[in-house]
């Protein structure tokens, strides 16, 4: 199997086979652009952008998901579901706020649109059924507003709550 | 909530092996110098306390803001949640809540079901009203104007009136037949006074849905033809698009004398007026409606969620610059409508506008209405598969060949239709060697275009200054959208471009990732690039879809 070697900010390289580096589209271009062949081996790709505790969680995630179909195109209409997240993703995602953004920001600097798609849905969820005061807690926000916008939004809040 | 360190929210206890202590920033916004000397943790590790948390939520409680990602991916995860998750969100802090209300995320619906507090001032991006009886009404139209505002079933005239002083300046108005046709929405019949008025006066869109149902009866339609004739017999100084649909309706001769003069007053404004006539057809019916310019014929979804044969034919009459200019023209006009040939007839020979110079075909009427493509500049042509029932002579690419003033042409082959049978090609072949030589800017989309006769043809279009080749199949068209990934220009075909002597920018669709059954030898992106900057073009590139890259080109020019 061809590989392709995969170099972190700090350095570490990651010999990577090139089918699973091509789930990053990101990867996938700088392949193309340079040239590079399925049976060029040994070619490093720099990635400035991503450490090497998160890029070994991406490609582990990859690793998984290789023989995935390619990831449903955009459509806003489509109905809103945060609850499809494959138990496998789900405990793969098991890590604080702060590695689960850092793979957030991996993923979209690598294009990888379906890493892309689960660690959102991921933090949506912990943002859903949560009341503003445990949304401030979650993500330690200071609550700005007056008493009175308070009441406002409280009310209008009303108005979604009896549906 | 006053914003407080992680340790002090937290009933958990932190293990001390993971802990990090950071010295930070003092406490944003805090006015409190006991709070700005605090540290705060950066990362914790939170096992358990005693009162028993849920250690499903363990993992979640950190000091980190949310903010630290781009504004972009905020935006991903606001859009992953439902409405009211949204609502929570936007009353967590003002940061948020204007996250929340750029999005404009709120369809509202009133209806006697989900009834109204008198408290929406939210954001909202539509807004349906069907049922409004609530005292505290006033208060939804104090609230900042919908992008859309639907008026679909029964509502009092109170409302109405409401409704047009508190969002006078709403954009786009649909006034649904229901609504219309069951109660009398005005309590003054303008028509008696001569003087009119503006209303609505930064209205851009207006569309009126007019339905006749099976049971509608005589005082449905009276009611209908009032409320239509107050609509139109304001003044709306900023109206750009009207869209008049009849569904199940045959026109009238009420609704036209209503509506000719109402379309000839706003002639200024004007710049789409789009009328359609929408039926449930059968299937040989259709091929009725193949034969006329300008009628669409397009899929329409069937309850089984595929699409088998045409439901909707759709009358457009496009867009057409500063369409009506005297009122002489309203009876052919309506003549004009109420025969859909002479409308095809009027509109190509560019009766509605001197000016018109833009005509837009579909495949099936290129042939019957081509003797008009000698007066116009520029041709779009639109191209639907349609199953192989149905039979259609396909459009004769030839009759371009006499059409000297050509400059424009663009050629587009609809891409997605899920058809169960196997669709027909309802355009000849696109021979490049026949095409007009005074054409400056070509689009092909869609199509098979041999690398040959396109080298061959380039040279003998001096004039040409932008070529687009879109979609081009590799293999001859097989009319499936999923070899889309296999598509793209070959070498030579490219080459060709390159070397144009006054091709000043062009797009060409390529794909890396052809399979070995490809028979042409297959273009990497390396190779383009190296054949871009030999013949000093600029070239940018971008992912159309999995598969096949677009390369945007633009001739380098040195600036001395």
């Amino acid at each position: 199997m061809p590989v392709v070697r995969l170099q972190s900010v700090d350095g570490e390289v990651f010999p990577v086979d090139v089918e699973i580096a091509r789930m990053s589209f990101a990867i996938r271009n700088m392949l193309d652009d340079l040239g590079v062949q399925d049976n060029d081996a040994e070619e490093v790709i720099p990635l400035p952008n991503v450490t090497g505790p998160i890029l070994r969680k991406v490609i582990e995630w990859c690793t998984h998901h290789k023989d995935d179909p390619p990831p449903p195109e955009e459509d806003d209409t489509r109905e809103k579901r945060t609850d499809d997240i494959p138990a496998w993703d789900q405990e793969f995602l098991r890590v604080d706020q702060a590695v689960l953004f850092d793979i957030i920001l991996a993923a979209n600097y690598l294009d990888i649109k379906g890493l892309l798609d689960v660690t959102c849905k991921t933090v949506a969820n912990m943002i859903k059924g949560k009341t503003p005061e445990e949304i401030r807690k979650l993500f330690n926000i200071k609550n700005d507003f007056t008493p009175a916008e308070e009441e406002q939004i409280r009310k209008e809040n009303e108005w979604c709550e009896e549906k | 909530m006053e914003n407080q360190p992680a340790k002090m929210e937290v009933d958990y206890s932190l293990s001390v092996e993971n802990q990090t202590m950071v010295p930070t920033h003092p406490m944003e916004g805090s006015s409190n110098p006991a709070m700005s000397s605090m540290y705060i943790i950066k990362s914790v590790t939170v096992t358990p306390g005693e009162n028993g948390q849920d250690p499903e939520d363990l993992g979640k409680v950190c000091t980190l803001d949310f903010s630290i990602l781009p504004r972009e991916l905020q935006d991903i995860v606001v859009k992953e949640l439902d409405i009211e998750t949204a609502l929570k969100l936007r009353a967590s802090c003002r940061k948020w809540k204007h996250m929340v209300d750029d999005f404009g995320l709120f369809d509202v619906v009133l209806n006697e079901r989900q009834g109204f507090n008198g408290l929406i001032s939210l954001p909202m991006r539509k807004c349906e009203i069907n049922w409004l009886k609530s005292a505290k009404m006033r208060t939804l139209f104090l609230s900042r104007p919908p992008q859309e505002v639907i008026i679909r079933k029964e509502v009092s005239r109170w409302i109405i009136r409401e409704m047009l002083r508190g969002w006078k300046f709403m954009r786009n108005l649909r006034w649904g037949w229901r609504a219309l046709a069951s109660t009398y929405l005005f309590h003054y019949c303008p028509s008696a006074s001569p003087k009119r008025r503006v209303l609505l006066s930064e209205l851009h869109t207006l569309k009126i849905e007019m339905t006749q149902a099976p049971d509608s009866h005589q005082d449905g339609y009276l009611t209908l033809k009032k409320n239509l004739e107050f609509i139109f017999s304001w003044e709306y100084p900023s109206l750009e698009k009207l869209n008049v649909t009849f569904v199940f309706t045959p026109l009238k001769e009420a609704f036209l004398d209503m509506m000719f003069p109402f379309i000839a007053r706003h002639a200024s404004t004007l710049r789409t007026l789009e009328i359609s006539l929408k039926y449930s057809l059968s299937h040989h019916q259709c091929l009725n409606f193949q034969q006329a310019i300008l009628f669409e014929s397009v899929p329409w979804p069937t309850h089984r969620g595929h699409f088998n044969c045409v439901k909707d034919v759709r009358v457009t009459t496009w867009i057409l610059h500063c369409p009506f200019r005297s009122v002489e023209r309203l009876d052919f006009w309506r003549e004009a409508i109420t025969n859909r040939n002479v409308l095809g007839h009027m509109i190509a020979s560019r009766f509605l506008s001197p000016n018109l110079s833009r005509l837009s075909y579909f495949s099936s009427s290129f042939n019957l209405y081509s003797i008009y493509l000698q007066r116009v500049d520029i041709v779009n042509m639109s191209i639907y598969s349609f199953g192989e029932e149905i039979k259609s002579e396909p459009a004769n690419l030839a009759l371009l060949e006499g059409c000297v003033n050509l400059k424009y042409l663009s050629i587009r082959r609809a891409p997605i239709l899920l058809l169960e049978a196997q669709p027909v090609l309802l355009v000849e072949a696109i021979n490049m060697n026949r095409l007009p030589k005074s054409i400056t800017h070509l689009r092909l989309d869609g199509f098979h275009v041999c690398s040959n006769d396109l080298k061959r043809a380039l040279e003998t279009m001096p004039q040409l200054e932008s070529f687009e080749l879109l979609r081009s199949a590799a293999n001859p068209p097989d009319f499936n959208r999923h070899n889309y990934s296999q598509v793209g220009v070959n070498q030579e075909a490219f080459f060709a471009v390159l070397a144009h002597p006054n091709i000043l920018a062009a797009v060409c669709h390529f794909s890396p990732g052809v399979p070995p059954t490809y028979p042409e030898p297959r273009l990497h992106s390396s190779q383009v690039l190296r054949m871009v900057r030999e013949y000093r073009w600029e070239a940018q590139f971008s992912n159309c879809w999995p598969g096949c890259r677009q390369v945007d080109l633009c001739r380098f020019r040195n600036v001395l």
